[in-house]
């Protein structure tokens, strides 16, 4: 790793998250040169992100404004783009690193490396054949199982990015700020924080509106904080919109909270010196990430939830059933917030509407662990199990079964859906494995004979139909798509031996799934008997 | 006469330019009977004029200004902007090329580097003028100084409502890379529209370099990425 490019097509959000990113590949190779590639309209936080060489940024405002503007020609939006990107296709790059996964951000890598076949690129591409190619098994996991999983994902996208990449995060110091923000921050807060007590910041506005929180709540929130002594900090951007709210919010506090704008650089040392963070998913949680200041995360509406959670070992996530605001007890979010500043790993959470849960850090990945007294057993099995699932197919050496297996099964709620959970796996497994023999069968029998070609096609068909779900039982069915639809179209024979060995490795992955769920039943089982014979032997 | 739009709005009043002198001795031009400037004190007249302005001018520092006369209002607007901004920039349209000579001729006000004046009748020709795109694309304040306005009324609806080629080969004609342009001009019809040619692409079998960044340019401006 010489020269990379990291190319970044989404919002503030994800490229601060970036930054853990950016300084794992500077630890790991120190010598190695960084830049990064993204929309102008979001690159004030990648000027945030330390250790990059340079920040290039295309204005997809202006081409949009010369694109749809009917006054101006195409043409000239067309050459705009053009000049931009010719000056990053005149650089050597060793390695295209493409992290937003997106349609653009894969024509953009691809006409790289078109461009200059010297250059590696990780993540997707769109070959020759305008198939989307995945650079490695994560790079399709990124694009094929954390697309589809909306509040589920298995795995959170930081820890794809460092598994694609190759190297592990660092968590350290992964801001810039400005030192005499810094300073009057630092100052300000420690005097607060001696007179008046812990300092606890509230995200008031989200630019989406399903996921933020509303005044009233705001309000509340400051109000129990101020009656258990913590100082309550409304964060907002130095904007019309956010000022207004944060006044009526203010307003209707019992105690004026302290009100602080802040632009993004600022944020930086706002975040970095408070001592919690309430907040939904907004990009502020991810400063709170990048400075290791731990956060109560709700997780509400449209947010992607695991995918894109906190991964703070320090922080919590509050998650409502039916991910509404409204079924967000105050009292939840105060006993979270107890937790947070008095961390016990034998402590749990009771909520009737919410599930809580902390990040764990294990090798080189982040599990959620559930910390409500009554979690949801089918839900917390699948999505442990999946990651699990996933590690062992990418072959990785430390799957870290045995820690998320104790995860999985410690504190199962309701033993009866366990195992309901385990059965369903099963039956689905099954099926598939019989659909799968049947298509190996069926495509040797068209090798012989072409024409006997519908047999194949139907059960093509019948495991493709296993994708419109994603579980631990269907994984296998989703990495066997991906890798079909990136066949490139050869011969017949080519094609028929490139589609047996997809099949065969479906076959064994399904195989994987199978030993995995059932050696977790086993497990489950012996430990319900242990606890049965010293409950028995106490009597 | 002059010739007029289908509403009956002149596009060009390319009648004579007669000059006269205003009481404070500065030139202005009448066109048909019609002052451009106040005939006692055009310079007063353009201060109370652009004084109408001041609350946008003092957000706003791009003003694409209709009509020239003899600019004692672009002069005014100058100095307005100077108090507000480090930087601005004027541009000025004028479609009758003759008042452009004749102010020339006359001088009575000189403009900074900051101010462009852009004289011509054909519409599309402005638009082919990138500069003078970027900056209408920077969404500017727009000044219509009146009484050139009606003068030349038909040509100025006509440069706020312009409507670009969407046509292949008019957007192919604009790229400044020729390579690229012809390439671009290869994968329609000519007259097909430019926006159906690059959503072809995702159908394409075999995408080459020029192929990626279209369709590169194409995800990012076709709104996929909102």
């Amino acid at each position: 790793m010489n020269n990379i490019l990291l190319v970044h097509f989404k919002r503030f959000g994800d490229l601060v998250s970036t930054s853990q990113l950016v300084a794992g590949i500077k630890s790991q190779y120190p010598h190695t040169d960084i830049s990064l590639v993204c929309f102008d309209e979001f690159s004030s936080v990648a000027k945030l992100i330390p250790g990059l060489k340079k920040v290039y940024t295309i204005n997809r405002e202006s081409l949009l404004t010369l694109t749809k503007g009917q006054l101006y020609s195409t043409g000239f939006a067309i050459d705009e783009l053009r000049k931009k990107v010719l000056v990053l296709s005149k650089e050597s790059w060793d390695k295209v690193i493409n992290l937003s996964n997106d349609r653009a951000s894969s024509h953009f890598c691809s006409w790289l490396s078109t461009s200059n076949p010297q250059i590696k690129v990780k993540g997707i591409r769109i070959d020759q054949h305008n198939l989307a190619v995945a650079s490695d098994f994560w790079a399709l996991t990124y694009n094929d199982i954390l697309t589809r999983s909306t509040t589920n994902s298995p795995f959170n996208f930081r820890d794809i990015w460092s598994r694609m990449v190759g190297v592990e995060e660092t968590e350290k110091n992964c801001l810039l700020t400005n030192q005499r923000n810094e300073d009057t921050v630092s100052r300000n807060f420690n005097k607060i924080r001696e007179v008046q007590g812990k300092i606890v910041g509230i995200q008031v506005h989200c630019s989406v509106d399903d996921k933020g929180f509303s005044d009233e709540f705001s309000a509340e929130i400051c109000d129990q904080l101020s009656v258990k002594s913590f100082v309550p900090i409304l964060v907002i951007a130095p904007n019309d919109v956010e000022r207004g709210r944060a006044k009526t919010i203010a307003d209707t506090c019992l105690t004026r909270p302290i009100i602080v704008e802040c632009d993004f650089t600022a944020l930086s040392s706002v975040v970095k010196n408070i001592d919690a963070l309430i907040t939904p998913d907004t990009v502020t949680k991810h400063f709170a990430d990048a400075w290791n200041t731990p956060c109560l995360e709700i997780s509400l509406g449209s947010s992607p939830t695991f995918k894109q959670a906190t991964l703070n070992p320090k922080s919590l996530l509050i998650i409502p059933t039916d991910r509404k605001l409204a079924s967000v007890n105050i009292s939840d979010v105060m006993n979270a917030l107890n937790l947070l500043f008095n961390p016990n790993p034998n402590s749990y959470v009771e909520s009737n509407a919410c599930n809580i849960y902390s990040p764990v850090r294990l090798s080189s990945q982040t599990v959620y662990q559930s910390r409500s007294t009554k979690r949801n057993d089918k839900v917390e099995l699948d999505r442990h199990a999946s990651v699990v699932l996933l590690n062992k197919i990418a072959n990785i050496n430390d799957t870290n079964e045995k820690e998320i297996r104790t995860i999985a099964l410690t504190d199962i709620y309701d033993n009866k859906r366990a195992k309901q959970w385990f059965a369903d796996v099963e039956e689905t497994v099954t099926a598939q494995t019989r659909d799968v023999l049947h298509a190996i069968r069926s495509l040797l029998q068209m090798k012989e004979n072409p024409k006997k070609s519908s047999a194949f096609i139907e059960s093509l068909d019948r495991l493709l139909s296993f994708t419109e779900q994603l579980n631990t039982a269907t994984i296998s069915a989703v990495i066997f798509r991906s890798k079909l639809e990136s066949l490139p179209p050869t011969t017949f024979a080519d094609n028929a031996r490139s589609l047996e060995a997809l099949l065969f490795e479906y076959k064994a992955n399904l195989q994987s799934c199978l030993n995995l769920v059932q050696s977790w039943e086993v497990e489950l089982n012996n430990s319900r008997k242990e606890n049965r014979s010293q409950r028995q032997q106490s009597i | 006469m002059a010739l007029v739009t289908a509403d009956n709005k002149p596009i060009i009043n390319k009648s004579k330019i007669e000059v006269k002198k205003s009481k404070v001795e500065t030139p202005v031009p009448v066109v048909d009977g019609i002052h451009l400037h106040s005939i006692y004190n055009p310079a007063k007249e353009a201060e109370t004029f652009i004084g109408k302005y001041n609350e946008n001018l003092s957000k706003q520092n791009s003003v694409l200004v209709l009509g020239l006369g003899f600019g004692y209002h672009v002069w005014q607007l100058e100095s307005e902007l100077r108090k507000h901004h480090q930087t601005w920039n004027i541009y000025v349209i004028e479609p009758n090329t003759q008042m452009t000579e004749e102010f020339k001729k006359f001088r009575p006000v000189e403009f900074s580097s900051n101010t462009r004046v852009i004289s011509g009748e054909n519409v599309s020709d402005y638009y082919d003028d990138i500069n003078l795109v970027k900056f209408m694309a920077s969404k500017p304040l727009v000044i219509p100084h009146a009484a050139s306005f009606n003068l030349s009324e038909g040509f100025f609806k006509n440069f706020m409502s312009y409507q670009a080629s969407t046509k292949l080969e008019d957007v192919s004609r604009k790229l400044e890379d020729t390579n690229l342009g012809k390439y671009l001009l290869s994968l329609g019809e000519p007259d097909e529209d430019i926006t159906n040619v690059l959503r072809q692409l995702n159908l394409k079998k075999y995408l080459n370099a020029n192929d990626h960044f279209l369709s590169f340019f194409n995800s990012v401006t076709s709104g996929e990425m909102k």
